[in-house]
């Protein structure tokens, strides 16, 4: 053993703890048990069986012993490695690649990233080359990664519940075609929002060979009112872009535009509520709003009017500004007629008419810098009003862009909708092809999704939902994360989408393909797939020719980048005049109005089969898996209603049931209710809360008036993450009016000094630390989402949230201050507070839980027993327990979507928030290997990277210079219950209040 | 005195400490730190480390690459056998086994020899980055005909050269020592 | 000169009569190590066959948590623990009055204690080995609770002895095995007579290799008595440091409500409190089924119900000390739990364990109550579950509302939880039966010490 490399017995005191592997041991088991005892072992086996001699004894031990290890030396088979037969350059196993791609949702696109690992997605996140929002996906993106490898996805084409070949499903779908044509029949495409150029073009070459071809591009999320107005006003389908960035005064009509799916609005508001300095102006958010929004919630002064009055709330402040601010109004308006009433009937509990002054004040001094926003479900009358104001105050161009809509295939509404499929259903045409969305889920109960398998229907989809049951022809399409395509996320910005994998499914083909193969099928002109057709488009038309760029190069680049700018086309100037007919259309609610929004979980009900949206809880009433029905407080009292209770919601002979949720701060006389719920089909989605589409009127109305709501036998409780909504006086969440940190009074600190009976911990050379800045925060809780996907946290079904039993590592706690008809609300992310003194670490009998030199509190799931104890002892209950066995059913391809760089949980371990240290570990060895320390910045959790706000700033205390240290330092610094003296190692920074009470 | 006093006093004190004596040999002569060592199982393609790191000197690297940008060594892609035997020692066998994987793009399953648990995230790159040599942990591979452990690999016998690792280190560098808390290796 | 007859005493006042009747020690011998002998009556098989069945199901579900995992509870975030420690510390607090009573009583040369000091002592064992049970199952891998144990390992892994469930660990063994010990060495004379006087073989083997071939020696009886005084001394120390390690398990925590510096006594005062009640109540079973009321009689009760008494006051001082503290303490957080023990979610439970413990045994003022059946079940069962409960007030709901309001949480136990705890309880009896049945329930050695004429007296009697 002379050559023996393997480390020496060091010979320190601590030997005894360090296991017998750094004595020389022989390699071979066998020989290595018979040297235990040689002289037994020496002993022939043919030994006379006399009396039990000790040698004898010795003997048959080790004879045994030998026995066992010879069996033991069989050793299991350990699986096997499999390399790759041809490596492709790019993939180092263990390193991941990054490619750009572009996530498109309703009238959004969004550019991406996406991680993958060994050519899967294992994580999406944002663009960083995406200059209005670098780096931030919206929160649907980074979730639907789970959509990628939902096990419920359609696999192959079926033909008549039969599975057939892709080539026989493309003949089939020919044929169909061909008939139609020969027929003369139109063949109408239903798909949803067509934002893509390319896809556009693809839809115009198929109508060159189908002359008949009808699109109906349809969202059913979305209301129309906007769209409308828009229209009449300039003439055209246009998009709108609000810029808060630039705003001082933002107005949000029950506009929830700080929701983070759109996370540049997010990043623009926040940067305007996070002062360096303390005599920095902020921006000020009103919001006039029924319903509870998140963005209301988080608003310096809010108004309580009903969703229906928000028209006459609109044109009641305009009144005011024209007549006691000398705004003007927009050429064209000047005589418009609208019905006038007073501000005061309108305004509720809450802010009053002193607010509603300070507003118009507000928005009158900052002409040019204020911004007005409608909420997209709200009627026509609302949105002509926002217009007004807009126009009066100037806001055009400066604080809200204006672009065309971006492709030719403009939106429709969901009369035009209703239309066409009535026209399905009398069997008007002879082909409809169902891409996208789903309308058999959209339109519940709709003659033309009455009986299943229709010769004429052909699905083009992820999944055999309920708009597949009625098709006869039913074609898989790939998900976006393995598709192509291009959109336009900002005026004149092109973004691409490129696959980060192949079709997990052979058969599995984007829509643009199924289509091409028709297109060439009947003579048309078109590349072999839509990568080639996407390429020609921009050869042609995007690849500016004059360039000195070769267009592979500008290709390669583009696909790189994921983005090409660009100036949009100029929009035709408003004409205010066009706006009367809908200011008339302002209408006085009566009875109880009912709501109709798209979840911000589901959307449209497109992510119901996602476990991670379905538990994540609705940043406001923290609810999951369901979609109550939101009652006002006072509403509740006078139905005799409370959380849980079922009641029967009817409007007009259509009527659905629900469970009742109550709703501090939702105005009185308003009910509220998410679409996208209540789906038929698909094992997680199935059941889970109650269609509200069933309620949507032919045109698309989702302010339904005198609605009927009465209660019915039954409970149903509602899944919420936080059953407690009121501090009990607690300074766990803490705001300061802006004037206070104007005058310089920071945070008030804690008194007494805070000791301990234990040392200090000590830090060599690094120590972990995170800052969370309350001002910037909306709590849109996209941070779970994040987090979610890159820690494999589990999804545990309502029945365990019901029990307090899910995962999450980081939460928004939201609690409600004041009277519960018009309460401020509070967000606090919550996580794991990596004390320097933390209670869990000293009470884990088994040393499980235990502090890092770099100020981490790690936890070792390997040696976790599951005493709980840890747990109990967390004054911040962030420890999550796997009290049953969440994931180890899993087969592919659910597991694909763990991140190989975590370790998936087993039943009875506590887990809990890391820091992202798989991050930080590599990013340390990055910084080893390369002789260096790690940089700051390097190191961004998983929710830091997500936040819109850019709220949660990562990085190393011990760096006086690090720019958490900075923050760290802020006079609105504070730590949660530092009176326990755990030493948190997250700091937060104290919430501005900006309201116009809060600031001279 | 009564046969069954002499029993109670002296039988069964024996006794038990007999069964006692055999349960703690057996279990500790098979505890599975001596056992995971000297797993040599069969390979698909004879691949011999004697001949190619041995004889022909073929650094470690040349197919292990990604031991120094990834946390894995890593195996050989066929192609990187196929560098050199798509023109020698075509006759044999193996060798047209292993061509014609490379042709038709067939995987080929190594056995695996060396596995650490799922909740282990060792990393290959800051070991090698020190100048720790692979066959510290490894063994002599270049003296194998077929590759086998040489090292329990399991808890006690990292922290015992991360508490210690003079003797791992390379003459002549700096006292230093390896990381010894949990997320060293598991997160 | 002669002294004058003294006038008979009023029955008040008459010295307590821990001996009914003539008792000799061969009809002492007779009367209690014959019970192995007879086949027991009907009536004992109904009962082993009750609670063995209950105990057999509460095994039952055991396996089902153990397979399942302890979703299958009603504990969740934040209550992490709840009948599982509930029952452990219940039992472990069963387990004192034994040790009590035969120990310390012993060293204060208590003589009633001698009739019934064997029997209390075998509820302690049977109480633990209860208790033991639970900290085991409830751990997330029960597989891999020997981690608990500092050994060494390849893992070069250690344990935390900053951890007081570490300390429970040693604590309550320790306890289990010297109260073993004890328990073992009264019984070795015991077993030896039952070895002489058994005819049956079977059982003449086995008591012969338990009683560890006693002659009864007077070299013997020296050791027996040095060993017997020795581990009396000991398990002396463990009563009292057990119970306040236990404690500790919430005492050391920063949860409000557990982090209390009264818990050490409190508890000990509590287990003492509840293991006398359940004492009680199985020696009056006993003593009923298996007619010794010669050997137990009511003076033994009594003084058992005074104890409970005393002790019951002793608690209501404690509970009035702990919201003294916590009001005192100017913590929020403190005040607000203790208003949810009375008030909120819970608040019956507090109400519930301050009438069982605290007004229930106030009967006990009156000597007919001391001495009554029907009183004297009726408030150990209240004592016994008010003990329960407080427990349940103390874990449950200190930990649904602690610090942050938004991980407040209502805790529900579910099917499996009482299906266990029941399963507990019949463990508890099924052995406590056993015992019964087949070794001397009453340490005839030490009842013979006290038989009229055992002990030796001065002329004239001068001081007693």
């Amino acid at each position: 053993m002379a050559d023996d490399t393997r480390p020496q017995p060091p010979v320190s005191g601590r030997r005894f703890w360090i296991s017998r592997e750094e004595g020389p041991g022989e390699p071979d088991a066998r020989s290595a048990v018979w040297n235990e005892f040689p002289e037994g072992a020496a002993d022939p086996p043919e030994l006379p069986a006399d009396a039990l001699s000790r040698r004898r004894f010795l003997a048959l031990l080790s004879a045994s012993a030998a026995l066992a290890a010879a069996s033991a030396c069989s050793a299991p088979d350990r699986g096997t490695i499999v390399p790759y037969t041809e490596r492709p350059d790019e993939v180092v196993p263990g390193v991941p690649n990054f490619y750009a791609s572009c996530f498109a949702e309703g009238r959004r696109a969004h550019p991406v990233l996406v991680r993958t690992r060994e050519g899967r997605p294992i994580h999406v996140e944002g663009n960083d080359r995406y200059a209005t929002a670098p780096g931030k996906a919206p929160y649907r993106a980074v979730a639907d990664l789970l959509g990628l490898y939902d096990p419920d996805r359609l696999r192959e084409p079926q033909n008549a519940g039969r599975a057939v070949s892709v080539p026989e499903a493309e003949r089939l779908l020919a044929e169909k075609a061909r008939k139609a044509r020969e027929q003369g029949l139109p063949v109408l495409l239903f798909t949803d929002a067509v934002l893509s150029p390319t896809r556009a073009r693809l839809l115009a070459e198929l109508r060159k060979v189908l002359p008949g071809l009808e699109v109906v591009s349809y969202e059913p999320a979305l209301g129309e009112g906007e769209e409308r107005v828009l229209r009449s006003l300039f003439g055209e389908a246009v998009n709108l872009e609000p810029r808060p960035e630039k705003a001082k005064v933002i107005l949000a009509l029950e506009s929830d535009l700080l929701s983070g799916e759109d996370p540049a609005l997010v990043r623009a508001f926040a940067a305007g509520r996070r002062p360096e300095g303390r005599r920095e102006p902020l921006a000020r958010l009103y919001a006039a709003e029924g319903r509870f929004t998140l963005t209301g919630s988080r608003a310096d002064a809010r108004f309580g009017v009903r969703t229906g009055d928000l028209g006459a709330f609109a044109l009641g402040l305009l009144r005011l500004l024209v007549g006691e601010h000398g705004v003007s109004l927009p050429p064209g308006a000047e005589n418009l007629p609208w019905p006038e009433r007073p501000l005061s009937s309108l305004l509720g509990a809450g802010a009053g008419e002193r607010e509603a002054e300070a507003l118009a004040r507000d928005l009158a001094e900052n002409r040019g810098a204020a911004l007005v926003v409608a909420g997209s479900h709200l009627p026509a009358p609302v949105h002509a009003a926002a217009a007004l104001l807009n126009l009066a105050l100037g806001s055009l161009g400066k604080t809200l862009g204006v672009w065309p809509w971006p492709t030719a295939v403009a939106p429709s509404g969901r009369g035009e909708a209703e239309a066409a499929l009535e026209r399905a259903a009398e069997g008007r045409y002879g082909l409809v092809l169902f891409w996208g969305g789903n309308p058999a889920h959209a339109f519940p109960g709709h003659p033309a999704f009455g009986e299943p398998r229709r010769e004429v229907f052909v699905r083009i989809g992820l999944h055999e939902d309920e708009t597949a049951k009625v098709a006869a022809l039913v074609l898989p399409e790939a998900h976006w994360l393995e598709s192509w395509g291009d959109f336009v996320p900002r005026p004149g910005l092109k973004a691409l989408r490129q696959p980060a994998l192949r079709p997990l499914y052979p058969a599995a083909r984007q829509g643009e393909d199924w289509l091409l193969g028709l297109l060439r099928a009947l003579g048309g002109q078109g590349a072999e797939d839509y990568a080639r057709f996407l390429k020609e488009r921009w050869r042609r038309e995007e690849w500016p020719p004059e360039s000195p760029v070769p267009f592979e190069r500008f290709w390669a680049a583009a696909l790189h980048e994921g983005l090409v700018p660009g100036t949009p086309p100029p929009v035709s100037a408003p004409s205010a005049g066009a706006l009367g007919p809908h200011l008339c259309g302002a209408s006085t609610p009566k009875g109880l109005e009912l709501v109709l929004h798209p979840s911000p979980a589901l959307y449209d009900g497109r992510y119901a089969n996602n476990g991670w949206l379905q538990e994540w809880p609705d940043p406001v009433t923290k609810a999951t898996w369901d979609n109550p029905l939101l009652l006002a407080p006072a509403d509740a009292r006078r139905l005799g209603l409370k959380d849980g209770d079922r009641v029967r919601v009817s409007e007009g002979g259509r009527s659905l049931e629900s469970a009742v949720l109550i709703q501090p701060g939702q105005r009185e006389g308003v009910a509220a209710l998410s679409l996208g719920y209540g789906r038929q089909a698909l094992s997680v989605a199935r059941g889970v809360g109650t269609n509200a589409f069933v309620l949507l009127g032919r045109e698309g109305e989702r302010v339904l008036r005198g609605v009927e709501v009465e209660k019915i036998p039954g409970r149903k409780p509602v899944p919420t993450t936080q059953t407690h909504h009121r501090m009990e006086g607690r300074d766990l969440v803490r705001s300061i009016p802006l004037k206070e940190w104007a005058r310089g009074e920071g945070e008030k600190r804690e008194g007494h000094p805070l000791v301990s009976l234990y040392p200090d911990q000590e830090f060599p050379e690094s120590k972990w630390g995170m800052v969370i800045d309350l001002s910037a925060c909306v709590g849109c809780s996209g941070c779970l989402l994040a987090c979610q996907s890159e820690n494999n946290v589990p999804v545990v079904g309502p029945e365990q949230v019901l029990k307090g039993r899910e995962m999450h590592w980081i939460r928004v706690d939201r609690y409600y201050e004041g009277p519960e008809e018009a309460p401020r609300a509070v967000h606090s992310p919550m996580l794991c507070q990596h004390c320097d003194n933390a209670p869990c670490e000293n009470v884990c009998p088994v040393n499980a839980t235990n502090h890092s030199p770099d100020g981490l509190n790690q936890m070792a799931y390997n040696r976790c027993v599951g005493t709980r104890y840890c747990a109990n002892n967390c004054p911040y209950k962030v420890r999550r327990f796997n009290f049953l066995e969440w994931t180890a059913h899993k087969r592919e391809p659910e597991t694909l979507a763990f991140n190989p760089e975590v370790t998936v949980r087993p039943r009875g371990v506590m887990e809990k928030c890391t820091f992202c240290v798989q991050r930080i570990e590599e990013a340390k060895v990055r910084a080893r290997v390369e002789g260096r320390k790690v940089a700051d910045g390097e190191v961004i959790p998983a929710c830091a990277a997500a936040c819109p706000a850019e709220a949660i700033v990562f990085g190393d205390l011990k760096d006086p210079e690090s720019r958490v240290s900075r923050l760290a330092r802020s006079g609105r610094a504070y730590k949660v219950l530092e009176e326990l003296g755990v030493r948190p190692s997250v700091t937060y920074l104290a919430h501005l209040r900006n309201g116009p009470e809060d600031s001279e | 005195m009564h046969p069954y006093d002499r029993f109670a006093r002296w039988w069964l004190p024996v006794g038990g400490g007999a069964v006692l004596a055999t349960v703690l040999t057996v279990g500790w002569a098979t505890q599975p730190d001596r056992f995971s060592r000297a797993f040599a199982p069969e390979q698909p393609i004879p691949y011999s480390h004697r001949l190619h790191a041995g004889s022909m000197k073929i650094p470690c690297e040349y197919c292990h690459t990604g031991v120094r940008k990834s946390r894995h060594a890593g195996i050989p892609a066929v192609q990187t056998c196929m560098n050199c035997h798509a023109v020698t020692r075509t006759d044999r066998p193996a060798i047209q086994k292993l061509a014609a994987l490379a042709r038709s793009g067939e995987a080929l399953p190594w056995k695996r020899v060396h596995r650490l648990p799922d909740h282990v995230f060792f990393d290959h790159r800051p070991h090698v980055a020190a100048g720790i040599a692979c066959q510290t942990c490894h063994g002599e591979v270049q003296e194998m005909e077929v590759v086998s452990q040489r090292m329990s690999m399991r808890m006690g016998n990292c922290l015992g050269c991360h508490r210690d690792a003079h003797a791992a280190l390379p003459p002549g560098s700096p006292p230093r020592k390896g990381p010894e808390n949990c997320n060293a290796c598991h997160r | 000169m002669s002294v004058p007859a003294p006038a008979p005493l009023p029955e008040e006042l008459a010295p307590p009569r821990y001996l009914e009747g003539e008792v000799t020690p061969g009809a002492l011998d007779d009367q209690v190590l014959a019970f192995p002998e007879r086949k027991p009556p009907r009536k004992w098989f109904v009962a082993f066959a009750f609670t063995a069945a209950l105990a057999a199901a509460g095994f039952g579900f055991i396996g089902y948590t153990i397979a399942t995992g302890i979703g299958v509870w009603g504990n969740n975030r934040p209550v992490f623990w709840a009948f599982d420690i509930i029952n452990f510390v219940f039992w472990v607090g069963i387990g004192h009055a034994g040790t009590l009573i035969s120990a310390i009583l012993f060293l204060f040369r208590k003589t009633w204690r001698n009739a019934i000091a064997r029997f209390s002592e075998a509820m302690t064992l049977f109480a633990v080995m209860c208790a033991g049970l639970f900290p085991l199952i409830h751990v997330g891998r029960p597989w891999l609770a020997f981690w608990l144990f500092p050994y060494p390992n390849q893992r070069a892994l250690w344990t935390n002895f900053r951890s007081p469930l570490l300390w429970d660990v040693f604590a309550v063994s320790t306890y289990f095995s010297v109260s073993l010990m004890f328990w073992y060495l009264g019984l070795v004379p015991d077993l030896a007579s039952l070895r002489d006087r058994t005819t049956h073989p079977l059982r003449k083997k086995v008591y012969t290799v338990l009683s560890l071939g006693w002659r009864g020696a007077a070299s013997h009886w020296v050791h027996y008595e040095k060993a017997y005084l020795l581990l009396a001394g000991l398990a002396t120390g463990l009563v009292l440091s057990v119970h306040s390690v236990v404690s500790f398990d919430f005492a050391v925590s920063v949860v409000p409500g557990w982090h209390m510096t009264i818990f050490p006594p409190y508890f000990v005062a509590g287990a003492i409190f509840a293991g006398f009640a359940m004492v009680v109540l199985v020696l009056v079973v006993v003593r009923e089924s298996m007619d010794l009321r010669n050997l137990i009689t009511l003076d033994h009760l009594e003084v058992m119900n005074k104890v409970i008494l005393g002790v019951s006051c002793l608690m209501a001082y404690s509970y009035f000390m702990e919201v003294f503290t916590a009001w005192y303490s100017m913590n929020p957080y403190l005040h607000h739990i203790f208003r949810q023990y009375v008030s909120g979610t819970y608040g019956w439970a507090g109400i519930l364990t301050l009438c069982c413990n605290v007004l229930a045994p106030q009967v006990f003022w009156f000597r007919k109550a001391r001495r009554s059946y029907p009183v004297m079940i009726l408030v150990a069962l209240c004592v016994t579950v008010g003990m329960w409960f407080e427990r349940f007030v103390i874990i449950v709901i200190s930990l649904h509302q602690d610090f942050l309001p938004s991980a407040w949480h209502v805790y529900l136990p579910t099917k499996v939880d009482f299906a266990i705890l029941l399963g507990s309880f019949g463990l508890f009896f099924t052995l406590v039966l056993l015992f019964a049945r087949v070794l001397p329930v009453i340490a005839t050695t030490e009842v013979k010490a006290v038989l009229p004429g055992a002990q030796p007296r001065h002329a004239g009697g001068g001081h007693e």
